[in-house]
């Protein structure tokens, strides 16, 4: 059952990616970081609880996509979306207002707050990734201006 | 004097089909900015809010300036990716201004659009996600179908520019009604399950990243922006689901 999960996870975000209309070998590339998110998320889940399974597939997700973007030349948001769809509440807000509309205010309540940590959480790992990439010499792609192009025009 | 003309209409529709096809609001201030100081440009610079462009530049004395308006919006990562690679291109001097120009017409004209097939991909994505969630054979297949039809009803919202805000509400109300339509057949069926698998079809991803990476980059203006998006749109979605699972109870279901 979690090996069908974690597989359905990937085809997700294949189905996100074609719907964003990426083609081609990055259609590869943006759907197994969803697969990456989908697998650590679901294999820690059951050991560390949803908020540091959330956050540590975040990190690993938004790592692979910094380091496959500088690789494939393609723009970090191409993988960040498709990574990042499987671990987005969406869950917690319909179950929100499930408990909404039966008139349970306190669980309504308490939904809310973590859906709203979740998201926090992704955001935040998201952030510290592509911030500490920085620090690392050598992987911002160079943009030249050596050349004098005034003449051309 | 008219290659100044030519490069400050080339760049502005360099930037209009970043913005249009969703990406970052400082990628296409940089992409704008970096194509403009490799020609050398005095005071070249860009001005970008999530609905419109503005581009200015001093060559020679003249001022020359543009104000692009940008409604519509149809993403497209690949024509992020291309546009992208051809202003690195003609800032590499691997290409010049002609080939550039050539490039982003290309860009603006090639359609990668193809509804028949997006049905088929959302319906698809629905129904990994319905699995995703735990579900069994019988929610993939509901959430299959539903996906289907939430693709016609999105792409049918946006042809009566329907505000996208309420058209998402009332997909929404139509998944959640449809589930529950579809849990009174003699199914073993998660009702649950089948409704949170398709409502992953409309949550905000790309307005989430876009937020995160905006407000990484300094541009807080249109971080805010794209987050009230964000928000707006999971209100709605949540919206739409209490309002059809209220409309369900008041009928008698359960």
């Amino acid at each position: 059952m979690l090996a069908l999960q974690i597989l359905a996870g990937w085809l997700g975000s294949l189905g996100f990616a074609l719907l964003f209309k990426v083609r081609g070998s990055n259609l590869f590339y943006a759907s197994f970081a969803g697969f990456i998110s989908s697998f650590i998320y679901l294999g820690l889940v059951d050991l560390y609880g949803v908020y540091t399974s959330i956050f540590l597939a975040t990190i690993c997700f938004a790592l692979y996509c910094e380091i496959v973007s500088r690789i494939k030349k393609a723009t970090v948001t191409t993988f960040l979306i498709c990574g990042l769809i499987p671990l987005v509440p969406g869950s917690g807000m319909y179950y929100m207002m499930l408990a909404f509309v039966s008139g349970n205010m306190n669980e309504a309540g308490l939904i809310a707050t973590q859906t709203l940590t979740i998201a926090g959480l992704i955001a935040l790992g998201i952030i510290l990734v592509s911030t500490f990439v920085k620090f690392y010499p050598g992987v911002e792609i160079k943009w030249s201006y050596k050349y004098y192009r005034k003449k051309d025009m | 004097m008219a290659c100044e003309e030519r490069l400050l209409k080339t760049v502005s529709k360099a930037g209009r089909i970043l913005l249009e096809s969703g990406a970052e609001i400082y990628r296409v201030e940089e992409t704008i900015n970096r194509v403009l100081n490799c020609f050398h440009v005095e005071e070249g610079s860009a001005f970008v809010t999530p609905s419109g462009i503005f581009v200015s530049f001093v060559s020679e004395g003249k001022t020359y300036s543009k104000v692009v308006r940008v409604t519509s919006s149809s993403l497209n990562l690949t024509r992020i990716n291309e546009v992208n690679q051809a202003s690195r291109d003609i800032c590499g001097g691997i290409i010049d201004l002609d080939e550039f120009e050539k490039r982003i017409q290309l860009c603006s004209r090639r359609e990668l659009n193809t509804p028949k097939l997006d049905r088929w991909y959302s319906a698809m994505t629905a129904m990994a996600f319905a699995v995703f969630y735990g579900g069994g054979l019988w929610e993939a297949v509901g959430a299959a179908i539903a996906g289907f039809g939430v693709n016609c009803a999105q792409k049918y919202f946006a042809k009566r520019r329907i505000n996208s805000f309420v058209a998402i509400g009332l997909c929404s109300v139509l998944i959640v009604l449809f589930a529950c339509c579809f849990s009174t057949l003699p199914l073993p069926f998660q009702r649950d399950t089948m409704i949170i698998g398709c409502m992953m079809l409309l949550v905000p991803g790309l307005a989430i990243t876009n937020a995160i990476r905006d407000s990484l980059a300094g541009d807080y203006l249109s971080a805010i922006t794209r987050a009230t998006e964000a928000l707006l749109i999971s209100v709605s979605l949540a919206v739409g689901a209490g309002i059809a699972l209220s409309l369900w109870l008041l009928g008698g279901g359960h």
